[in-house]
């Protein structure tokens, strides 16, 4: 039950993702046959999605607990989550805003394991079956009677006027270890930072690779009114939604630096689509790139130094390459027809973008120096690609008769996961740093919104809800 | 535990006269976190504090551009689906604008090219700066000075009807044109 800390409109734990799996089930079916079939021989890494890159970040090593197999679901292959409980910190005292901060902390965390595609949350409802104890004599018989395969046990206190937070992590089923313990001090305004940090460091411990609870959103909205589009930024459970651009004119397609410190989008505040930068603690974005001409949809490359955008070029619209400061322009397509929405491969070395020039809109890859470009979608209309950041999937966007649909392609299996259908229009994905977990807006509720949801379409939840909300970009590992 | 007591009242302190410092800015919340050891070998994480979105914002609010008017009622152009290329009525408007352009040399244009709301916010940029640029070079070949236009794109933001079905899209799909000094 949430006491309404969190900020998402609809509700928690949507699943309408299993539906939409089970309505393709039959698209994949063959899949299904195939991995079904490899199933005895496989010894898939309990780690998804860790890399050398993430691995070297986190500095952890792969946890020796945690489930290994993939389960087989609905045609869809989903790893099974681990069943984990959250019960009512253990208040020591009665300090004014110990209460609160005890709740807000429980709430936050039990929100951000249920959110982070590794843990199901063991319903609260059931926790009065195991009777009250204390952390020196828990029952873990019981709790495992109940479905838990690991347990939370919070206790929060105040110390010198401020909020203290002791956490143990304990494993129930087999050898009922401890497996993490953690403790936090800070000032109560910041309980629920403190779920955050607490929720990434449990799922990292018990994956290897990092939770995301503690990065953030930003998007567009037009929640200031008139013809504004401004820059917003959320907390990425919604929480804690500031204005970013203050230019009153419209802003777009805002993509975080990979240092978190700046970014980088276009705005109309000269009256024309430049590109403009914003660094965190400035008073004001800076045009870039600017001019009479076009200039749009900036991305920037993994290793911070280039900016792909799109822009004019003898009367064409092509993909070019700038340093960060926009200088050093050059061009990375040549095609008649619209190229656009570039995006790089996390290794920097690639870039896939949209282009017309097979005739209809399609996905398209080339090197960095423009080289080789090739196809990646054949049919339909497609666009809006967007690599995961352990390389493995590219998510992307399917016009299906009047509306868009978010489709995962991964790139081992070659196989398509559509990941939304017959719900509005669906655009602009984004991917968490860990891969785990997809961003995007839809218009599924009758007005656009950004929604979060795990990279196989289950457990949506909205995030926005004032105004008409859009163009989200998922916020980087911080550093 | 002495120790650390005195190190948080000295951040404490440093905190409050950064805040004193930097004016009205919130004050950045430190949280100080240690990783206690656990029966099983674990690696001792270092104490971070969490990011949080102080710090983040324009603060100066420019005015944003004059919209301009239509006084010689010169109505918006239209596109088929996914195109830019000038329909023959499209083609037609155009060549009685270049003659009101010509019998009026004071008149500069703003060309704002539009789309309707089914394609990517990012293409739909790029579609209505095709359709603007569509009808600067028709313009500009049937002889007004290119210093007169401006073509523009505002992409999908912008609908003339905000309705979600053919009817609205098809009036969605056009440029407009705006006389500006």
């Amino acid at each position: 039950m949430m006491t309404g800390t969190s900020r998402h409109a609809g509700g928690c734990a949507n699943r309408r993702g299993v539906g939409a799996a089970m309505s393709i089930a039959g698209a994949a079916f063959a899949l299904c046959v195939m991995v079904g079939a490899a199933a005895p021989a496989q010894t898939p890494t309990p780690a998804q999605g860790a890399s050398p890159a993430a691995a070297a970040a986190t500095g952890a090593p792969a946890p020796a607990s945690g489930r290994s197999e993939i389960e087989i679901k609905h045609g869809v292959s989903m790893r099974p989550k681990m069943a984990i409980a959250v019960p009512n910190p253990t208040i020591q005292g009665a300090k004014p805003g110990l209460f609160e901060g005890s709740a807000t902390l429980r709430d936050v965390l039990r929100n951000d394991l249920d959110w982070s595609g590794v843990f199901s949350l063991l319903s609260p409802s059931y926790y009065d079956l195991v009777p009250p104890h204390d952390a020196s004599a828990i029952p873990y018989h019981e709790w495992a009677s109940i479905g838990a395969e690991y347990l939370v046990h919070l206790t929060t206190s105040v110390e010198d006027g401020q909020f203290v937070c002791e956490a143990r992590v304990y494993e129930v089923k087999s050898g009922r270890n401890m497996v993490l313990q953690k403790r936090y001090r800070t000032e109560f305004s910041s309980a629920r930072y403190v779920a955050h940090m607490l929720s990434d460091s449990i799922v990292l411990q018990l994956t290897g690779v990092n939770g995301v609870a503690s990065t953030r959103l930003v998007f567009v909205s037009d929640r200031t009114g008139g013809r504004a589009r401004e820059i917003f930024m959320m907390d990425y459970d919604g929480f804690n939604q500031i204005q970013v651009t203050r230019n009153g004119s419209l802003n777009m397609s805002p993509d975080w630096s990979p240092d978190n410190d700046t970014l980088v989008y276009t705005s109309y505040a000269r009256g024309f689509p430049d590109l403009y930068a914003l660094s965190k603690g400035a008073s004001a974005g800076k045009a870039i790139v600017s001019g009479r001409e076009f200039h749009s949809a900036p991305a920037w490359s993994p290793d911070g130094n280039t900016i792909a955008f799109t822009t004019t070029w003898k009367s064409d619209t092509e993909v070019f390459l700038c340093d960060r400061n926009g200088g050093s322009h050059r061009r990375l397509t040549i095609s008649a027809g619209i190229d656009t929405s570039p995006a790089w491969s996390p290794t920097g070395r690639e870039i896939a973008f949209t282009s017309e020039r097979s005739g209809r809109k399609q996905i398209w890859i080339t090197d960095a120096e423009g080289l080789n470009p090739r196809m990646l979608t054949r049919e339909g209309d497609n666009d809006s690609a967007a690599w995961s950041p352990d390389g493995s999937k590219m998510a992307y966007v399917a016009r299906h008769g009047i509306s868009n649909d978010i489709m995962v392609y991964d790139v081992k299996t070659g196989q398509d996961l559509q990941l939304t259908q017959d719900t509005g229009s669906n655009e602009s994905p984004t991917w968490s740093p860990d891969s785990r977990l997809l961003a995007f807006e839809s218009s599924r509720n009758g007005s656009k919104q950004v929604y979060v949801m795990e990279a196989n379409g289950a457990n949506l939840h909205a995030v926005t809800s004032a105004g008409q909300n859009s163009q989200p970009d998922w916020s980087h590992w911080n550093h | 535990m002495r120790r650390s007591y005195w190190m948080i009242a000295i951040a404490a302190l440093l905190a409050l006269t950064l805040v004193v410092a930097c004016g009205p800015k919130k004050t950045k919340p430190t949280i100080v976190e240690e990783t206690l050891p656990t029966p099983a070998p674990t690696e001792t994480q270092p104490a971070q504090p969490t990011p949080t979105p102080t710090g983040w914002g324009e603060t100066a609010t420019t005015t944003p551009t004059e919209e301009g008017d239509d006084p010689y009622n010169l109505r918006a152009v239209y596109f088929d689906f996914d195109r830019y290329d000038l329909r023959p009525e499209a083609q037609a408007s155009l060549n009685r604008y270049a003659q009101v352009l010509r019998k009026n040399a004071d008149i500069k244009l703003r060309l704002e090219g539009h789309c309707d709301e089914r394609d990517t916010e990012e293409y739909n940029l790029a579609l209505g700066d095709r359709r603007a640029n569509a009808v600067y070079r028709y313009l500009v070949d049937l002889g007004v000075a290119a210093s007169r236009l401006t073509p523009i794109s505002y992409g999908e933001a912008y609908p003339a009807d905000p309705g979600h079905n053919e009817a609205a899209w098809a009036l969605n799909r056009r440029v407009e044109f705006k006389a500006v000094r």
